[in-house]
């Protein structure tokens, strides 16, 4: 698979703002598409001697919806940022300390988790916390005649046969996190895997943009 | 003595075992644990099954209910599975209501059923609107000693294939529900999807993948939650998850797939010897 | 983690600065802060913020049972959370003192002052009702959550529209809002939380900031009296529909009434800026433009060391007034260190003023020379 076919695609337009939040010591507000999402990062921070660690600082990640009663799927989507994050997080530096991350989600057209693990490793790096290096998460779907799509709107992913969502690290660009839903074949697989991975690299882009444009102000 | 060591010292005794290519238990790398399955354990349940694959040890009961359907899915039954992590299986768990870690677990198993689309929702609806099955899956694991999604998965899947649906007529003037126990048919289940779990171990040199871990080992890879699992379902892929943990080096990613191929062809093989 | 106490150095000087006729961030004590108003894509979703305090609120709805004393009346139910997010010292999913307060102070406002009519969401008696939820979400906590979140969720009321139902029969048929357009719930009137500090015994802070609110509540020196943080509901006629005091006993009689004259001319102007926020919304929607929450996301302010996001600006030493002329100007017995890059240029009698020399400086002069 040459990673070169794949260089015409296009990400969902994406737009952040840093800081967004002021009593937090990170925070990042970040609409791809039509998905929002806001992301807050405090810590280290003092925590309960039950929760703390020896080795490392305890990662707390909070999800909440827009609306309605906390469910069982917000729990799983919990635990898919705690784990993508952890391995993101130096957290070795900070022992017996909690870290803990809220996410906020705005609006829903598509791509909510994706954009919920891009917005939260922004935040990550708003708010200064050491990292090993930074994530990004790209879905695709797969349509009823095979084709693959990259970044699917709603419509796309109700009507998909699968979906499947990668998430990335920035040096050897090795997956982190994936996750599937539907069925599918090997070689369907193989190929999403190697676009989205290509498609990652926009996402590390726009980091580095994003970073950037705040780093002037200071300087 | 090497039981001391493992306590005071755990990952260098761990790293002392991979350097010399070979796991704590003697496996290889990319061996699996034997599996022993046994189909209707529980005489009280509609159908069972209970597994053992090295320690891990989870039964799996299906009980039959009648119910009406939801209003938006008038033409569907209900599938509702739950895993049960009990304080008797590790001394992690703590009686009480499921802990994040259990309901994650069960959220994974019911993805990969859904996903895998072996039951269809339909064949449960006796008359649409009005009466449907509902089958209520639960599994509890009596040892965890690692991948415990793999043993729920084809625990499930046998109780399943084992279980038939007593014949039911409805009179639609009376409301009036008649179960004929001594008419039976096997429930419909398309393929048999089979889940394989594999723990990354990140060691100096390069990420090790063990396949079939167990609790030590997957502890040793990044935590309970960080297992890459890969379910077949008649030569698709239904579902491949990983949150976390070590990366999978490029290479040994097709590798990765081949195996839990190969593996869920021999579970397979497994599942049929036990019930024919 | 705990809260931050606040130093006695803080205490004492927002005191002083308080009692001399300033506040931190440069108001004068009747101002608010700026007031905005976004609404997301859903109906009935959206974000209240007052100065930096941001709230978000959600309205919801399901087709419920009537509760049996009120068979024909439906339900409201007002969830407020207050996540990590608004502050590091807010715990995740524990209800404090501080979250059942202001739940019980938006039930009082909103559930009853009776604002919403209630038989309007009826469906079938003692059978079927609408039940609203609303869930309160604070984003980021800089004082004044009461008034932002009443805001946040009235606006969030009446920009909600819920399906519309017909009857056949025993059955109830929900249209989606594709297939018939969509109720908006009726209010009465429309009541705004309105929160005065009171410092000493005659000193009255609309819009309290973090810092203000803190300081108030704080035990002062003896022999001053004591402040608090007063509560005032009001709607747009000028009507009182809710008063809340914590805090020391208050000593003048006049404060609650300066506090209610002045809350009725809030009321209102908060009220106006709700109702023209939600036209223009309902135009836009009408011309098909998506509203999304993308919207707010600016490139405007990129770090909060610009000026504009300094909470901190007392009038005295604001950073407008500094003349950076005033720089160049000095006194003729000024010493001049490097003669040579200055002219020193007697303007007036008794006055000379320092001009850097209308030439090309000399770091420049250099470089062309190396280049010949």
């Amino acid at each position: 698979m040459v990673a070169e076919d794949f260089k015409d695609f296009k990400l969902k337009p994406m737009k952040c703002e840093l800081n967004y939040l002021s009593k937090s010591d990170g925070s990042a507000i970040l609409a791809q598409g039509e998905t929002v999402v806001l992301a807050s990062v405090n810590g280290p921070l003092d925590i309960k001697i039950t929760s703390q660690s020896m080795e490392k600082a305890t990662l707390e990640v909070l999800f909440s919806a827009k609306g309605g009663k906390p469910n069982v799927s917000d729990r799983f989507k919990e635990s898919v940022i705690r784990q993508t994050c952890e391995t993101a997080i130096l957290g070795c530096l900070y022992p017996r300390t909690g870290i803990t991350v809220t996410i906020q989600e705005l609006e829903d057209f598509g791509g909510l988790l994706t954009c919920a693990v891009n917005c939260t490793c922004l935040a990550l790096l708003n708010s200064g916390l050491s990292m090993k290096h930074v994530v990004a998460a790209v879905g695709c779907a797969l349509d009823d005649s095979g084709n693959l799509v990259l970044e699917p709107t709603y419509d796309q992913i109700q009507s998909a046969a699968a979906t499947m969502h990668f998430v990335f690290d920035s040096r050897a660009k090795t997956l982190v996190t994936g996750f599937t839903t539907g069925i599918f074949s090997e070689g369907a697989y193989d190929e999403a895997l190697e676009r989205c991975r290509a498609a990652s690299d926009l996402v590390f882009d726009f980091y580095r943009e994003v970073v950037a444009t705040y780093c002037k102000v200071i300087g | 003595m090497s039981d001391v060591y493992k306590v005071i010292h755990p990952n260098k005794y761990f790293n002392d075992y991979i350097s010399l290519n070979v796991r704590p238990d003697g496996r290889k790398f990319d061996e699996q644990r034997s599996i022993k399955l046994n189909a209707n354990a529980i005489s009280n349940a509609d159908a069972s099954a209970l597994i053992k694959c090295g320690n891990t040890t989870v039964v799996c009961g299906i009980t039959l209910e009648l119910a009406t359907p939801k209003a938006e899915e008038p033409d569907h039954g209900f599938l509702v599975t739950n895993v049960e992590l009990l304080p008797l299986c590790s001394s992690k768990f703590k009686p009480g209501p499921p802990s994040d870690y259990a309901q994650v677990i069960s959220n994974t198993v019911n993805d990969i059923i859904k996903n895998s689309k072996c039951i269809d929702l339909k064949d449960l609806c006796i008359v649409s609107d009005k009466l449907a099955w509902v089958l209520y899956c639960d599994m509890v694991c009596l040892d965890n000693d690692g991948s415990i999604i793999d043993a729920c998965i084809t625990t499930l899947i046998t109780s399943l294939k084992s279980l038939s649906l007593p014949a039911v007529s409805f009179d639609v003037e009376t409301e009036e529900v008649k179960v004929d126990i001594s008419n039976k048919t096997l429930l419909k289940v398309t393929g048999l999807p089979v889940a394989t779990s594999f723990a990354i171990y990140q060691s100096p040199e390069s990420n090790i993948v063990l396949t079939d871990p167990t609790t030590f080992e997957e502890e040793m890879c990044g935590g309970i939650g960080a297992n890459l699992i890969v379910c077949w379902n008649q030569g698709l892929l239904c579902g491949v998850q990983k949150y976390g943990g070590g990366n999978i080096p490029t290479e040994s990613q097709k590798n990765l797939l081949q195996v839990a191929k190969k593996r869920s062809k021999l579970v397979e093989e497994v599942i049929e010897t036990c019930l024919s | 983690m705990k809260e931050t106490q606040i130093s006695n150095s803080e205490k004492t000087f927002v005191q002083k600065i308080i009692a001399g006729g300033h506040r931190l961030d440069g108001r004068i004590y009747s101002e608010t802060r700026n007031l905005q108003i976004a609404f997301g894509s859903d109906y009935g979703s959206c974000m209240v913020s007052l100065g930096e305090t941001k709230v978000l609120a959600q309205v919801s709805c399901e087709v419920v049972q009537p509760k049996q004393i009120r068979p024909n009346e439906g339900i409201i139910f007002i969830n407020v959370d207050i996540s990590p997010m608004a502050a590091p010292q807010f715990e995740a999913n524990r209800q404090t003192d501080h979250t059942v307060n202001l739940n019980r102070l938006l039930e009082k406002c909103y559930k009853d002052s009776k604002c919403i009519d209630l038989e309007s969401l009826c469906i079938v008696v003692e059978e079927k009702v609408w039940s609203l939820r609303v869930d309160v979400k604070i984003l980021n906590h800089e004082g004044n959550l009461i008034e932002c979140a009443s805001i946040a969720t009235l606006a969030a009321l009446a920009h909600f529209k819920r399906p519309d139902v017909t009857r056949v029969g025993d059955k109830v048929i929900i249209h989606s809002i594709a297939e018939k357009d969509p109720i908006p719930t009726v209010l009465y009137h429309y009541p705004v939380c309105l929160t005065y500090a009171i410092f000493g015994s005659d000193i009255l802070l609309s819009d309290p900031s973090y810092i203000e609110e803190a300081v108030c509540m704080c035990t002062f020196e003896e022999g001053s009296a004591g402040g608090g943080l007063l509560v005032v509901g009001m709607n747009q006629y000028k009507e009182p529909c809710l008063l809340d005091l914590t805090g020391a006993a208050i000593h003048n009689v006049n404060i609650v009434h300066k506090a209610i004259l002045s809350a009725s001319e809030k009321g209102k102007s908060v009220v106006d800026v709700l109702k023209k926020a939600i036209i223009s919304d309902d135009t836009l929607r009408l011309k098909r433009v998506k509203i999304n929450y993308a919207d707010i996301i600016t490139t405007e302010h990129k770090q909060s060391l610009i000026k504009k996001d300094i909470s901190i600006c007392l009038k005295n030493y604001n950073a407008n007034d500094i003349n950076p002329e005033s720089d160049v100007e000095m006194d003729d017995d000024v010493q001049i260190v490097e003669p040579s890059k200055y002219d020193v240029v007697p303007t007036l009698p008794k006055t000379a003023e320092l001009k850097v020399k209308a030439e090309k400086s000399a770091w420049i002069e250099i470089s062309s020379e190396e280049d010949d």
